[in-house]
């Protein structure tokens, strides 16, 4: 039985185990090699690979036609989906085998703009031939200008928006990230963005209820979920976001979370504060106004926060009957002067 | 080379993307009633230049679509083929997965239930869309892999819908026809009552008769659209002929007075609109204009009622006469270009009301209401087209409180529509200086919602394609 190597241009490979006379996509696809493939007919040119000069792990099948320059298949060049295994061997391919994996881009500030008294939404757009592709929900990491450190944020934009990009970043004292934020980003700076990275994503699902609990900018990949569930098709989930802050001055973007509530009849609001609270909003943490009692059990629910609100929200969670495998989480950490 | 090495560079700025580059500054303070607050809750309806997907639109009158025919059209962009095969209308998109050529520019059917591209002969099922099989090429491993996008079909009342949605939107959250259509009277009769005239009948109940004409206009279907309930709008009317032939004496305008003088409708699934309450004293006719010394006596008018649902439905209820309704659609094509429907809506119940309706709607209806009248209308949103049509309209625009009713409309909208239509790549008349449309225009064909058939594939001598005319 012949074996042949597939070598991606990250490093990774793969061995292929298969029959004489198989077609080599198909078997490759099946023990998982990640070969990009589009008509698997000979024309289309995607799942193009090359091979060693003197080697042959692949034979195109007999009769078959295909779009490849003859000069092309003189260079070792060959279609998987056209042919068939033939012997041991290796074979290269010019992109990555890993195509979600973080990549490091750069971007161009467009604004630092606050929308609290203690946050800013920092608004960016990715380098002319830079992308980044993420799911709703996830993070990247920013290197400080002038500075050997990075921190990590949650986009709070949809992918949808893309080449733009935008955060809700908390001001800390003396944070270095905050200093910069605070004191000497301008618009044309350039940040280097790396990631993403996490797995707090949105589910997909649109026929159960959401819930939402977020504390201070834990709002931030919430939001991104919810600019994404807005553009997806179909009927929208029933969606209730509770956000907790800490005084009426450091409601966060209250602007947007109006406009959601505006465009989206299946988003139901609960903001909350902590302290000082005028009567303009709900007075407790990001959990006081929720009905447990009354949640549905295949409700899914997403929390961000502080360690402390995401264990008690788990534990209410639990209580209240919603599945633990639809409970998803990510804890918010503030990174300080370190 | 890796990220360091690479020089950074800002990505083109499209046209009117100022992103960045402009320095903040505060809005002037101003009078109108679309403040940036109020522009800013109805976004997204300005973002669907192209129209909303996901919705239910006219696409072609029954009688427009005989057996075995073909006819192309395109909504919101989307480009959709008809065929009626065995009785039944089916939609798909009209751009054949291999190379995107229009379907039905030369219809090819081998069966009643697959048509075929005239180019490649790839050939798709008409209720799945599936690629069933290439005619010359029975084995590609293409076949049953890959299909085009089906459209819903409904037809009711002579009119054929199609329910126009995204590639991805799943066929179980397609919602019946009704949510897409007026309210019904008498269901809303408590809620909405009319003590001055006889129910209004919908296109769903029985025994209706369904009579108008559908045709292009030169617009963006938002003005269209905004046209049609604009309450302040009916001293352009003044000299039609329907006017002064039943010597109606119309007000100089109709203003809101009071904040109840328009109800917002969203029923869980219902039709998503608004009702304006005219006639009743929650709006107030306007008689006289002191500053240019112009009165109006004797008002005698006819009574009717507007309101309007999405995608973009309008209903005049009691018009142009007892018993009749006109329903009004403005059907985006393209960004500025949009498909005028005007159907006017009776009961009859028997062969002898049928028969006079028609000659009513031949006769009076057509001349005086739909052309006559409705033609005015058309003037206006041209009018206005060059000052919406780069967008900066919707900011320039000065709206004052008799507009309550767009603003009010922009925001239902902006809440309730199943989404939004990018400007769709390969479209016709996305790019609006192509080749072909340029060489049409030159021949004295504008831009329009048929696809033009290839009549003689033996010659390709333009001047002699029959033009449409409809």
């Amino acid at each position: 039985m012949p074996a042949v190597t597939c070598r991606f241009s990250d490093g990774g490979s793969f061995i292929v185990e298969g029959e004489v006379g198989q077609n080599f996509l198909e078997v490759a696809l099946s023990q998982g090699v990640p070969i990009r493939n589009q008509c698997r007919s000979g024309s289309c040119l995607t799942c193009l690979c090359g091979t060693e000069s003197g080697s042959e792990p692949l034979i195109l099948r007999r009769g078959q036609v295909t779009s490849l320059l003859k000069s092309d298949r003189e260079l070792g060049k060959a279609l998987c989906c056209v042919s068939e295994l033939m012997s041991d061997g290796e074979l290269y391919f010019d992109y990555p085998s890993d195509e979600t994996g973080p990549s490091e881009v750069q971007s161009f500030i467009d604004s630092v703009e606050w929308i609290a008294s203690d946050a800013v939404k920092l608004s960016v757009e990715l380098a002319d031939g830079d992308w980044l592709d993420f799911e709703p929900g996830q993070y990247v990491e920013i290197s400080v200008p002038s500075s050997e450190e990075c921190r990590s944020y949650s986009m709070c934009s949809a992918p949808e928006d893309l080449p733009r990009l935008e955060f809700m970043i908390r001001i800390l004292e003396d944070g270095s990230m905050s200093n910069y934020l605070s004191e000497f980003a301008k618009v044309d700076d350039v940040l280097k963005l790396r990631g993403p990275f996490g797995k707090f994503v949105w589910s997909g699902s649109r026929a159960s209820p959401h819930l939402f609990i977020a504390g201070g900018t834990g709002l931030s990949p919430i939001c991104s979920m919810l600019q994404h569930i807005r553009s997806v098709s179909g009927k929208k989930p029933q969606m209730t976001l509770s956000l907790s802050c800490a005084n009426p001055d450091a409601m966060l973007d209250l602007d947007l979370l109006k406009l959601l509530e505006a465009w989206m009849p299946t988003l139901d609001l609960k903001l909350s504060v902590r302290e000082e609270n005028t009567g303009a909003f709900l007075t407790g943490n990001a959990l006081t106004p929720i009905d447990f009692e009354s949640l549905s059990p295949d409700t899914e629910a997403y929390v961000c926060g502080p360690d402390g609100l995401i264990k008690a929200a788990t534990e209410k969670l639990l209580a209240a009957g919603v599945r633990p495998e639809n409970i998803f989480y990510e804890q918010f950490v503030a990174t300080g002067n370190t | 080379m890796n990220a360091e090495e690479k020089p950074v560079r800002r990505r083109q700025q499209k046209n009117g993307d100022e992103a960045g580059s402009q320095p903040a500054r505060r809005r002037a303070q101003s009078k109108t009633a679309n403040t940036a607050s109020v522009q800013k809750e109805y976004q997204p309806y300005i973002e669907a230049e192209w129209g909303f997907l996901n919705h239910w639109y006219p696409a072609l009158f029954a009688d427009e679509l005989g057996e075995g025919e073909v006819e192309g059209i395109q909504i919101a962009g989307v480009q959709i083929v008809l065929r009626r095969a065995r009785g039944r209308v089916y939609a798909l998109k009209d751009q054949c997965i291999h190379r995107g050529v229009r379907l039905s520019a030369k219809p090819m059917c081998f069966n009643k239930e697959t048509i075929s591209c005239w180019y490649h002969g790839f050939t798709f099922n008409l209720e799945s869309g599936n690629l069933d099989t290439i005619v010359g090429n029975p084995d590609d491993p293409l076949i049953d892999t890959t299909s085009l996008t089906t459209y819903p079909v409904k037809e009711v009342a002579g009119i054929i819908f199609v329910f126009v949605r995204a590639d991805d939107y799943p066929d179980e959250d397609v919602p019946p026809l009704g949510e897409d259509l007026p309210f019904r009277f008498p269901e809303n009769s408590e809620r909405f009552p009319h003590p001055l005239w006889p129910a209004a009948p919908s296109l769903l109940d029985d025994d209706v008769v369904a009579l108008g004409v559908h045709r292009t206009g030169e617009a963006n279907w938002r003005i269209a659209c905004e046209n049609g309930f604009d309450n302040a709008h009916i001293l352009v009317h003044k000299d039609n002929t329907i006017v002064q032939s039943n010597n109606w004496v119309l007000p100089l305008g109709i203003r809101p007075a009071s904040d109840d003088c328009i109800t917002v409708v969203d029923d869980p699934d219902g039709p998503k609109g608004l009702m304006q309450w005219l006639f009743t004293d929650r709006w107030e006719p306007i008689l006289e204009n002191k500053t240019l010394d112009v009165k109006v006596e004797g008002i005698n008018s006819r009574l009717y009622r507007t309101s309007v649902v999405l995608p973009g439905v309008l209903l005049v209820e009691n018009w142009p006469e007892e018993g009749v309704a006109q329903y009004e659609w403005y059907v985006p094509i393209t960004d500025d270009t949009y498909e005028y429907w005007e159907v006017l809506v009776k009961k009859c119940s028997s062969e002898d009301e049928r028969t006079q309706f028609h000659y009513r709607f031949d006769t009076v209806f057509l001349p005086l209401a739909l052309r006559g009248f409705n033609d005015c209308d058309l003037h206006a949103r041209e009018a206005m087209q060059d000052f919406y049509a780069d967008g900066t309209g919707w900011e320039k625009e000065q709206l004052v409180e008799t507009d309550v009713s767009a603003i009010i409309w922009r925001k239902v909208a902006s809440r309730h529509n199943r989404g939004i239509a990018a400007a769709p790549p390969g479209a016709q008349g996305r790019e609006k200086a192509s080749s072909i449309r340029l060489r049409n225009i030159t021949e004295g064909k504008s831009p329009g919602y048929y696809v033009e058939k290839i009549d003689d594939l033996n010659n390709f001598n333009r001047a002699a394609v029959r033009q449409r005319n409809r």
